[in-house]
């Protein structure tokens, strides 16, 4: 008895063992606080047990469309034979219906899968996230930890607003603090309840001082139906602006920051005054459209077709004269076949030369606004594939989604992301003859021009390598034309040539003025405007035989 | 040499090949247009060449083949000279394939494999061509026979020996497809080819064979 029992065991033990020395996929943690928002990028946390050896596999995540899966993303890992791995990537859930397939292969097969049932996690509305509340206030929202708050902008992309508490800003690490502002560049709302919270929030450190609408804030008691609370006081900034005030004192004050806002709040519950707007989600299809009424415009060459055609013609005719010689000559045929031979080389080194051979015509149009504290980037890349191959984008961003623009039908086929080596993904989709794609990109990254306007002078520090031109300083609501600024170099120049706004546009080009109607914006920041006409300027670098137009608009701000 | 392979009498047959396939290619040949009148469906000309220069190049061939077989030469020397014949042809038309590759945007091996199948298709009906001009050599009858042996071949193979249909083997070395997963398909296809046409050379040189073995004097 003893002995089957030994022998039982052994067997299972050597039955389980091919299965533990698998890797396998142990947990799969989605969205914020497992809430997320479809159509945006949505973290998606997966923790790995590695089996007993190490060995290099891809991580793998999709959803099924109804066509085939649309996205896909691979992360190439390596996995030691003991450490646990966590890997957090943002993924754009596209279908809720469909749930999220992770799988883990290498080059022998599939070695783990998990599926995610997602219908139960997503949201109507943007996120709203509340940190350290206390008392609750009357808004719904997902409670979350300070600690838990994304590292990457990207993951707040299905975040609307957030609202903090008593919780310490200098707690935050340098890459949640990067996260958040780039989350608050990009249209993000923050509301600091202070009051009673202010002394958890204060001293703060210098980069959450500079979001706050006042400085100089400091705490007083305030006697408010008949209850004392903590009351908070400071000095506003100029570009903030005071939004409600209870009993003559400001109650909330509201600071811009890009295409955000931070509300500061003088007491540490949500006041009823403040009606703060329903959340929806961004609906960027203007800015989409743009790009495929640009490159549906552009008129794709064909250089060759009148050379070809005479070329064809002379050599018919040079084929029924023979006709006529060779009774005269008999060695025509043979000539007329050298010449058919020669003809037939020079079509096909022709059809290799750039003009006739580009597979695939591109158009990108960006946007980049620069700040003191980092670059905000946006770009449209519009893909024309004459012939039918695989494109393959080498791809330095943070965000990469692909656009139905819905004007001109994009290629369905299916777009795969995979995450290289040093952090850029490698894009590739197939594309079939004579179809178009549209990709989004978006990058942030550290501000690569600086300037400012001291009195009467400009002063451009460029890094680019790329010239920046036709640049324009905005000064006390007046243009001055600056020229084009040379890669990696600095100008200072005196404003001289001033320039009326309805004449600067008129010498802007057509593809020029579009850009600048749909992103241009003056505000009381925008210090400079450039623009860039080099790909070399893009994220996206240049596919073999692709030929690109590209038009970036360069916006400077002050702080 | 154009007089020992009788390429001086086929002088009309390879230029209205040209012609009739000239027009079709010089219609496929994409103008510049604007992206959004590119990608909306319209009428390709790009596979209207490519089937009647497919179809019309065993036709030609085979005429070679019948016009052959009213020389005066022996067998083997018309054996000899139609294969020149359908060389000459392939060469005279490589120009147009090479304008069309680049049109579709293939590489030369797909240029070289198509035209490799045509030219020994073309052959092979050419060598065909010459027993039923010996056979019938009235004009009338051979452009009946010519034709409904074409038609047959053709549509026929559309469902049985497909690998004998030059029609489904152009479009696959010109298709958008990968041409290495139909390897056998093509394998299959140049082999029967070449079987087809060693027996045909041997049959033809049997029979010049068994002719001179009549003829001889007793």
């Amino acid at each position: 008895m003893r002995r089957s029992l030994r022998w039982g065991l052994v067997a299972m033990a050597l039955a389980a063992a091919p299965v533990l020395a698998q890797p396998q996929i142990e947990s799969v943690e989605l969205g914020l606080g497992g809430r997320f928002l479809p159509g945006v990028p949505t973290p998606v946390a997966v923790s790995i047990r590695p089996g007993g050896i190490s060995r290099a596999v891809i991580l793998e995540i999709f959803q099924r469309a109804e066509r085939g899966s649309l996205e896909r993303v691979q992360v190439p890992l390596h996995l030691g034979p003991r450490t646990r791995q966590q890997i957090s990537i943002d993924f754009p859930i596209k279908s809720v219906s469909a749930p999220l397939e992770i799988t883990l292969r290498d080059d022998t097969g599939e070695l783990a899968r998990m599926t995610k049932d997602v219908r139960q996690l997503w949201s109507e509305s943007p996120l709203t996230l509340g940190i350290a509340l206390d008392p609750q206030i009357p808004l719904r929202l997902i409670e979350i930890d300070l600690e838990k708050l994304p590292k990457r902008w990207t993951s707040y992309e299905g975040v609307g607003r957030i609202v903090w508490g008593r919780a310490d800003p200098a707690r935050l690490s340098a890459e949640q603090r990067r996260a958040l502002q780039g989350w608050l560049v990009r249209g993000g709302e923050l509301i600091i309840l202070s009051g009673a919270n202010w002394p958890e929030q204060s001293p703060s450190p210098p980069w959450w001082e500079k979001l706050l609408p006042i400085t100089e804030g400091h705490v007083v008691r305030r006697a408010f139906d008949g209850q004392e609370t903590f009351w908070l006081e400071g000095q506003p900034r100029p570009e903030a602006q005071v939004t409600h005030t209870a009993q003559g004192y400001p109650l909330a004050w509201e600071h811009p920051i890009g295409e955000g806002r931070v509300i500061l709040v003088a007491s540490n519950a949500l006041p009823e005054e403040l009606k703060l707007p329903t959340l929806s989600p961004k609906r960027s299809s203007e800015e989409d459209l743009l790009i495929a009424k640009a490159l549906g415009s552009m008129t794709i060459p064909y250089p060759s077709r009148e050379l070809i055609s005479i070329a064809l013609i002379l050599f018919v005719m040079l084929v029924g004269l023979s006709g006529a010689l060779v009774t005269r000559a008999p060695r025509t045929p043979l000539w007329i076949g050298v010449v058919a031979l020669g003809l037939s080389a020079g079509f096909y080194s022709y059809q290799r030369s750039a003009e006739f051979s580009s597979d695939t015509y591109t158009l990108e149009i960006g946007v980049m606004r620069v700040s003191p504290v980092l670059s905000w980037e946006s770009y449209w890349y519009g893909v024309f594939v004459q012939r039918p191959h695989d494109v393959s984008l080498t791809v330095s961003a943070d965000v990469i989604s692909a656009l139905n623009p819905g004007t001109l039908l994009p290629s369905a086929e299916e777009l795969v992301k995979e995450l290289m080596p040093g952090g850029d993904w490698k894009v590739s989709f197939r594309s079939e003859r004579a179809s178009v794609r549209f990709v989004k990109v978006e990058r942030m990254r550290e501000p690569w021009i600086v300037g400012r306007l001291e009195g009467s002078q400009a002063w451009l520090s460029h890094r680019a390598p790329v010239a920046l031109q036709d640049v324009i300083a905005y000064s006390g609501g007046a243009f001055y034309k600056l020229g084009t600024i040379a890669a990696q170099a600095e100008l200072v120049r005196p404003l001289t040539e001033r320039i009326s706004q309805a004449d600067w546009m008129s010498t802007l080009s057509g593809e020029r003025r579009r850009v600048w109607q749909q992103w241009g914006r003056i505000s009381s920041k925008t210090q400079f405007i450039g623009w860039i006409e080099h790909p070399r300027a893009s994220p996206i670098g240049l596919a073999p035989r692709e030929r690109r137009t590209a038009l970036y608009l360069v916006i400077v701000e002050r702080e | 040499m154009g007089y020992q392979w009788g390429l001086h009498q086929q002088g009309s047959a390879y230029t209205s090949y040209l012609i009739l396939t000239g027009i079709p290619l010089l219609l496929a040949l994409p103008s510049p247009d604007r992206v959004d009148a590119l990608v909306a469906p319209r009428l390709s000309m790009t596979p209207i060449f490519l089937i009647v220069a497919t179809v019309l190049f065993p036709v030609y061939s085979l005429s070679l083949g019948l016009h052959s077989a009213a020389s005066e030469l022996t067998r083997r020397e018309i054996r000899k000279g139609v294969c020149a014949q359908v060389l000459y042809l392939c060469v005279l038309s490589l120009p147009y394939w090479t304008v069309f590759t680049g049109i579709v945007g293939h590489d030369l091996d797909r240029l070289l494999g198509a035209l490799g199948y045509l030219g020994l298709y073309g052959a092979c009906w050419a060598l065909v061509g010459v027993p039923i001009g010996r056979r019938w050599p009235t004009e009338i009858a051979q452009f009946h026979i010519k034709y409904a042996l074409l038609i047959v071949a053709i549509v026929t193979t559309f469902f049985v020996l497909r690998p004998l249909n030059p029609i489904l083997m152009l479009s696959l070395w010109f298709g958008e497809g990968p041409v290495h997963e139909q390897r056998g398909f093509l394998l299959m296809g140049y082999l029967s080819l070449a079987i087809i046409l060693g027996i045909l050379l041997w049959w033809i040189g049997r029979e010049e064979d068994r002719a001179r073995v009549r003829n001889a004097p007793r």
